[in-house]
C-alpha cells in the first residue's frame, strides 16, 4: 500500500492539531456560555427583587388603602339603604372583608343589589389579579396570591387615634421568576382618616337622614370654656372624649367607651325636636347611656349663652365639667 | 505515489489557515456586541432613570413646573413614568407627549432613536416615537416596566405596562 511509506508522524501531528482545536473549540463556547449566563440570571433576580418590593411597600398598600376606603364608604352606603345600624362589631367586620375582597354583602353584589358602584373594578381581589396577570406579561414572572385564605380587619386602636381607622391584612403569595421562588405570608397595614366621612349617628337616627361630617375641633383640652363650645356646636365639629363611642361602634350604635377613640359632637337646633331629658351630647342624646342616674351625674344642666326656647340645649355633669362651662340647673 | 513531504506541511498549513479564519470572522462577529449592549443598557438605564427620578426633582424645566402651577401635576412626589401614567388615565394624552419630548429628549443622546409605549393590557394607552426605521433596525433593544399610582383616596390607576424601545 501507498500509505506506507508516508511519514506518519505527519497524520499524527496533523490528528493532535484538529482534535485540539475542536477542544479548544468547544471548551471555549462551555466557558463563554457560563459566562453569559451569570449576568442574565444576576439581572433576572434583580429584576425579581425589585418587583417584589414594589409589589409590598407600594402596589398592594395602594389597592388596600384605596379598596378599604371605598368599602367603608360603601358600608355607610349600605346603611343609608338600610336605614339601620350594622348589629355588632363581627358583623361590621365580616361585611366590610366582603366588600373589600368580592364588592359583594351575603354573595350579592353591592351594585346589582343595593347600587353602590364604588367597588366596581376596585375590589382588593381585582387588584390582586391584575397584578398577577401584568407580572406574566411584562416581567415573565408569576405571581401567585392565596386569594381564599386573605383575612381583613378593621380597627381602631392607640396607633390609629380617634381621627383614623386602620386595616389589617394578611394574605399567603408566592412570586417565581424561575432562577428564584419567594413564598411569604404577610400582614399588611394602612391607616385611612375618617374625617370628612359621614357619622352613622346621624344618617340613621333621625326621621330624615342628615349629612354630619367628620370635623375635628381645632380646641385642645386645656381651651374649652362657654366661647369655644358655642363655636364647637355652631361647627358642628368633634372632640375627642373617652367615654364617648369611636367612629367604628357607631356604625353598629354600640355607645360604649372607647378610651383612645371617642368622639362626640352635639345635636344641632335642627335635630333636637324640643328634646328636654336627654343631654344634647350626640351618642347621650340616641342612647340611654348618659341618662339621669348613670356614670354621668344625677341631673341634666342648661347651659348659659347657648340654651334658649328653641334650642333647649342640655348637658350632663360629666360634660358640664369637661367642656368647663357654668350651668344653671333645670 | 512517493508524496514529498511538503505536500504535507502544505495541506496542514491550509487546513490550519481556513480554522484561523473561521474563528477569526467568528471572533470578529463577537466583536459586535458592546453596539449592542450599548443599545440594551441605554434602553434599560432610561426606564429606570424614568422609574425613579420625582418630578420635583426635575422642577427646573419651565414646561414642567407650568404644569403643576396649572394643576395638571398635582402630585410631585410621582415619579416620571408615574406622571405620564396619571396623564394617559386622565386621558391628556398631548400634555403626556410634550412632557415626554421634555423630559426624556434630556436624557436620550441625539444618535438614538427611541420609542416610548404605555399599554392597559393590549390597548396602546400612549405612544411617542422619536426616530424612524425602527422596522429595519438591526438593534432593537425594549425594556419593560410595571406603573400604577394613585389619584386620591378612593382612585387608584393601572397597572399598566410601560415599554422603553431603542434602537440606531
Amino acid at each position: 500500500m501507498a500509505i506506507k511509506s508516508k511519514k506518519g508522524v505527519f497524520f499524527t501531528f496533523m490528528a493532535i492539531l484538529v482534535v485540539s482545536v475542536l477542544v479548544l473549540a468547544f471548551s471555549s463556547d462551555v466557558y463563554v456560555t457560563s459566562k453569559n449566563k451569570i449576568p442574565v440570571i444576576k439581572s433576572r433576580v434583580k429584576t425579581a427583587d425589585g418587583y417584589l418590593r414594589n409589589l409590598e411597600t407600594s402596589y398592594i398598600e395602594t389597592s388596600l388603602y384605596t379598596s378599604s376606603y371605598n368599602a367603608l364608604k360603601s358600608i355607610i352606603l349600605y346603611e343609608i339603604y338600610k336605614d339601620a345600624f350594622l348589629t355588632d362589631e363581627n358583623d361590621l367586620n365580616s361585611k366590610f372583608e366582603e366588600i373589600l375582597l368580592n364588592g359583594s354583602i351575603n354573595g350579592e353584589n353591592i351594585n346589582t343589589k343595593y347600587n353602590i358602584k364604588l367597588m366596581e373594578e376596585n375590589t382588593f381581589i381585582h387588584r390582586l389579579e391584575d397584578i398577577e396577570k401584568m407580572s406574566q406579561d411584562v416581567l415573565h414572572i408569576t405571581t401567585s396570591f392565596d386569594k381564599d385564605n386573605i383575612n381583613a380587619l378593621l380597627f381602631q386602636s392607640n396607633d390609629t387615634g380617634p381621627w383614623q381607622v386602620g386595616v389589617n391584612l394578611t394574605m399567603n403569595y408566592s412570586v417565581d421568576a424561575d432562577v428564584a421562588i419567594w413564598n411569604k405570608t404577610k400582614t399588611f397595614s394602612i391607616v385611612i382618616s375618617i374625617l370628612g366621612f359621614d357619622d352613622p349617628l346621624y344618617l340613621i337616627n333621625p326621621d330624615t337622614i342628615q349629612y354630619h361630617k367628620i370635623k375635628a375641633a381645632i380646641f385642645n383640652s386645656t381651651q374649652w370654656n362657654i366661647t369655644t363650645l358655642k363655636l364647637h356646636v355652631a361647627n358642628e365639629t368633634y372632640k375627642h372624649d373617652e367615654n364617648a363611642s369611636s367612629y367604628l361602634m357607631r356604625l353598629y350604635n354600640y355607645s360604649g367607651k372607647s378610651k383612645c377613640c371617642g368622639i362626640e359632637s352635639f345635636v344641632n337646633q335642627t335635630l333636637c325636636d324640643d328634646v328636654t331629658d336627654k343631654s344634647y351630647v350626640d351618642y347621650c342624646f340616641w342612647s340611654d347611656e348618659c341618662n339621669i342616674g348613670t356614670d354621668y351625674g344625677i341631673k341634666l344642666y342648661n347651659i348659659t349663652d347657648i340654651s334658649n326656647s328653641t334650642y333647649p340645649f342640655k348637658l350632663d355633669s360629666y360634660h358640664v365639667g369637661q367642656y368647663n362651662v357654668e350651668s344653671k340647673v333645670e | 505515489m512517493h508524496k514529498k513531504a511538503y505536500f504535507f506541511t502544505l495541506d496542514a498549513f491550509i487546513a490550519t489557515s481556513i480554522i484561523v479564519i473561521g474563528i477569526s470572522l467568528i471572533l470578529f462577529s463577537r466583536a459586535n456586541k458592546p453596539y449592542e449592549m450599548q443599545t440594551a443598557f441605554l434602553s434599560q438605564d432610561v426606564i429606570d432613570t424614568a422609574s425613579s427620578i420625582k418630578v420635583y426633582e426635575i422642577s427646573d424645566n419651565e414646561y414642567v413646573n407650568n404644569l403643576t402651577a396649572d394643576g395638571n401635576i398635582t402630585n410631585t412626589q410621582n415619579t416620571v413614568l408615574e406622571q405620564l401614567g396619571e396623564f394617559c388615565y386622565k386621558g391628556m394624552n398631548s400634555t403626556a407627549g410634550n412632557f415626554t419630548e421634555v423630559v426624556f429628549l434630556r436624557i436620550i443622546p441625539p444618535e438614538y432613536n427611541f420609542q416610548l409605549l404605555i399599554k392597559n393590557g393590549s390597548n396602546i394607552l400612549f405612544n411617542y416615537t422619536k426616530g424612524k426605521d425602527m422596522e429595519t433596525s438591526r438593534v432593537l433593544i425594549s425594556s419593560k416596566n410595571i406603573i400604577f399610582g394613585q389619584i386620591n383616596d378612593s382612585t387608584m390607576w393601572g397597572p399598566y405596562m410601560s415599554e422603553v424601545r431603542t434602537w440606531q
